[in-house]
């Protein structure tokens, strides 16, 4: 993966997408915050996910996929619910319903995720990056979003005591 | 106010490291008291103990005594653990919320439900002391 101004890739004559927002957040602990908070609301992940939503100028309903960090199944719940991708509470009852698989409402972790896909640490998050260049550049497949045009990664450290966010954009 | 002390046979199998600031947490962990560290200029205390303050960064703290008593916030059964700990299993480990507005992460040695009161014990061995929670019948 190479990071460069659009102009540059462009006379790459290569394929890339646009990074359209990005958003982070550190809550200032890691993993069990002294200062007793909601633990599974994911607070960073809230944050940095309006920011980078405010930054794109999007919301949340406008993504055609996301890729997210979740090394446990419990996670890829509650990011989804932090993100805005899924209601509170209801993020584990649209993903057994298929609203977050591949042909769903909002497709999340089409490379599989952390635990079908892999979880190299250090790495990790890359491999979620490539998976959106490939889905948003036609290149997923059998795996592939039609007409994806936005998607969200998301990244974090410690129990999302940080998230990173990324709004990515095909070019048209 | 003192927490009471289980005399627990055998050597702690990992035991923490003690600096010369965590000294007075362990020493005072030995006699049954649970200490902490609390800002001189905003009066908030933190744990685990610190020679400074996170909530507004100044240098100045003091040593307090915490009550020990708290509610339960999670807690889970850990059945595969590192094999330091194989002697344990199962083992559970739990999230309390100490009266004091701390949250801290301690073994728990009963099946104590969530949001109901614990109280942290120490476990006294014979290398020296560990803290847990257990259920409090308020």
């Amino acid at each position: 993966m190479v990071v460069a101004e659009e102009d540059i890739a462009k006379s790459t004559g290569r394929p890339y997408v646009n990074i359209r927002g990005e958003g982070f957040f550190h809550e200032g602990a890691h993993q069990i915050s002294e200062i007793p908070n909601d633990m599974i609301s994911f607070q960073a992940a809230q944050r940095a996910g309006k920011k980078a939503f405010t930054d794109a100028g999007i919301s949340a309903s406008d993504l055609d996929l996301a890729e997210v960090y979740a090394p446990c199944t419990i996670v890829e719940v509650l990011v989804a619910e932090a993100l805005g991708l899924c209601p509170r509470g209801q993020g584990a009852q649209q993903a057994a319903s298929g609203e977050t698989a591949l042909g769903g409402r909002i497709p999340i972790c089409t490379s599989g995720g952390l635990l079908s896909r892999g979880h190299p640490a250090y790495v990790t998050a890359l491999y979620s990056y490539f998976e959106l260049l490939e889905q948003l550049r036609g290149r997923g497949g059998k795996r592939q979003v039609d007409q994806a045009e936005l998607a969200l990664a998301c990244t974090e450290l410690g129990n999302y005591n940080a998230a990173m966010v990324h709004i990515l954009e095909a070019v048209a | 106010m003192s927490l009471p002390i289980i005399q627990t046979e055998g050597l702690r199998a990992y035991p923490p490291r003690m600096s010369d600031f965590t000294k007075s947490f362990w020493d005072g962990l030995t006699s049954g008291y649970f200490r902490t560290t609390c800002c001189d200029d905003c009066n908030r205390p933190s744990f685990p103990p610190k020679p400074f303050c996170p909530h507004c960064w100044s240098n100045k703290v003091s040593w307090i005594e915490l009550t020990g008593r708290g509610m339960l916030y999670s807690v889970t059964t850990v059945h595969a653990g590192p094999a330091v700990f194989s002697g344990d299993l199962p083992y559970k480990v739990g999230i309390v919320d100490l009266e004091e507005g701390i949250r801290i992460a301690t073994k728990v040695l009963d099946d104590t439900a969530l949001d109901k009161p614990v109280e942290l014990v120490v476990l006294s061995y014979e290398d020296g002391p560990l803290f847990a929670a257990r259920s409090h019948l308020s």
